[in-house]
């Protein structure tokens, strides 16, 4: 029986080649399109994420309690270098580094900004994060007073590689004191704190010209997405203040539900296309075997099989869209991984809201499964008024008037 | 009674013919003369003998694969008529079976609906 109701809705579904052709495509397509959005959307912001993580706070940070509140030196974790070997070994660690902070002014000859230094050991910011990776100009080096500047800091000062800098600020006894700096390069991490603001020099040189204990810290960044590391250095430090990377970057949570937002919207709309389609080829077909459902009906075709008959030609069209629209649909963000959206033109607005300006899709499995379940919906609902159609038919009344 | 007890009604006691064919367009000769056997629950095997003894009887054995549209009008009110016989209803209403066919093919009907009923023992009302 089931049998015989599956070969009536294929070889239905096929009546009309090309309007079910034509409805196949416009899933297809609108399916794909949507799936390349979602990839884009996503990879902005996982973009944005990593670069974060990697130049700045890592998945989880460790500040002393009163810092983040008041970025005085005279808030520093005690001992950092012995709370890092001890990070280091828990389960689930991957990469640890120590900084050191302080904001201050950065002048030229001309030109003064306010600026954060930070000190850094670039080779454990390496294994860390890869910093090199940032390098927009000069060589990654911080060797004899060497210095790299963020990107949006350098256009500000007007400085280049080579250029000399001043950078003046209260020491631990509260002098003022000031420290000649080269510039030897220039990076982007897209992190715009860092890019407006940063200065990088060695970690020792700035606890030096500080007068800070070398064994102290501001910050403890750590990398490792393992869910339990993060209560486990809770546990462990918990006269320290211990900080996921979202609660460091509301705005970047913010920024990741906005996106979900989109991403649904899209799906919405997306849905919308697909149900209007299939209900549209569905109605006219319906409308089209009014006569073939009456004999069907007459001849003693319960109403139940004409239901599941009509589903299963609805469903077949809707899967084989999805099939060609996840076709589609992955060569599409197989493509935008690898080779992205340049969006060059647009880089400086891009930059400003930490975006690359080459944008890179990320595919997910969600995106296909997420999909699947909505054009089965779309396909099982739009079906349901030409369906009412059939049941209000009178099928010797249908017979007779289509004569 | 309501509609799903007619339905069953239809299925299990009455068989049609229509003057107009109506025979389903995306099945085979085959098919549309199993169709209301398999409704019914018959086996594969079952519906298969039975479609070859009553498409032998009306002369349509070589056509079991030919969709209706590749059948002329005499033979495709031939395969109704195979459809209405091959479940063994109790009784077969024929509305106008002749209507649409010429003289000819209206005379060959008439002449294989009375064999029918004196083989298979079925009755049949015509309108």
């Amino acid at each position: 029986m089931y049998k015989l109701i599956l070969k009536l809705a294929w070889k239905n579904s096929f009546l009309r080649r090309s309007r079910t052709l034509l409805v196949i495509i416009m899933i297809a397509v609108s399916m794909s399109m949507m799936l390349a959005i979602e990839g884009i959307y996503d990879g902005m912001v996982e973009n944005m994420v990593d670069k974060n993580k990697r130049s700045d706070s890592g998945d989880i940070s460790i500040f002393a309690k009163e810092y983040r509140i008041n970025k005085d030196l005279a808030y520093m974790i005690k001992n950092a270098d012995e709370i890092k070997a001890q990070i280091e070994n828990m389960q689930g660690a991957q990469a640890v580094v120590l900084r050191v902070k302080a904001e201050g002014l950065l002048s030229t000859a001309r030109k003064s900004s306010f600026a954060s230094v930070v000190g850094i050991d670039l080779q454990e910011e390496e294994r860390f994060g890869k910093f090199s990776e940032f390098l927009k100009e000069g060589s990654i080096d911080l060797q004899k007073q060497g210095a790299i500047v963020g990107i949006e800091l350098a256009k500000t000062l007007k400085v280049g590689v080579g250029s000399k800098v001043v950078f003046s600020t209260q020491d631990i006894r509260g002098e003022i004191n000031s420290i000649a700096l080269y510039v030897r390069a220039i990076v982007q991490t897209t992190n715009i704190s860092l890019d407006n603001s940063a200065i990088f020099i060695d970690i020792n040189q700035l606890h030096k010209f500080l007068g800070t204990d070398s064994k102290n810290a501001m910050q403890i960044a750590i990398r490792g997405e393992d869910k339990e590391l993060y209560g486990k250095l809770k546990i462990a430090f918990a006269n320290l203040d211990v900080k996921s990377f979202l609660e460091l970057q509301p705005m970047i949570k913010q920024m990741q539900d906005l996106m979900i937002i989109f991403n649904s919207v899209t799906l919405l709309i997306v849905m919308g296309v697909v149900f209007i389609g299939i209900f549209g080829v569905m109605y006219v077909s319906i409308l089209d075997r009014v006569r073939e459902f009456g004999i069907m009906i007459s001849v003693g075709m319960h109403y139940k099989y004409i239901t599941i008959q009509i589903f299963l030609e609805s469903i077949v069209i809707g899967v084989l869209g999805y099939l060609s629209g996840a076709l589609l649909g992955a060569v599409l963000l197989t493509y935008l991984e690898h080779y992205g959206i340049d969006l060059s033109a647009f880089s400086d607005a891009l930059a400003t809201w930490g975006y690359e300006a080459v944008i890179y899709a990320t595919i997910k499995t969600s995106y296909f499964t997420t999909t699947l379940g909505a054009i089965m919906a779309a396909s099982i609902f739009s079906v349901i008024i030409p369906l009412r159609k059939i049941k209000k038919l009178n099928p010797i009344e249908v017979i007779k008037a289509e004569k | 009674m309501d509609e799903e007890s007619r339905t069953t009604l239809r299925l299990n006691e009455l068989g049609f013919v229509f003057q107009a064919y109506n025979l389903i367009p995306v099945l085979n000769v085959e098919e549309n003369i199993g169709f209301v056997m398999r409704l019914r629950g018959f086996s594969d095997k079952e519906i298969k003998q039975r479609v070859l003894e009553v498409a032998t009887l009306l002369e349509i054995d070589n056509k079991l694969k030919s969709l209706p549209n590749a059948l002329s009008g005499g033979q495709q009110q031939r395969v109704a008529v195979a459809r209405a016989v091959a479940a063994k209803p109790k009784i077969i209403l024929a509305d106008e079976p002749t209507a649409n066919l010429d003289s000819n093919n209206s005379k060959i009907l008439m002449n294989m609906m009375r064999e029918l009923n004196e083989k298979e023992g079925v009755s049949i009302l015509f309108a």
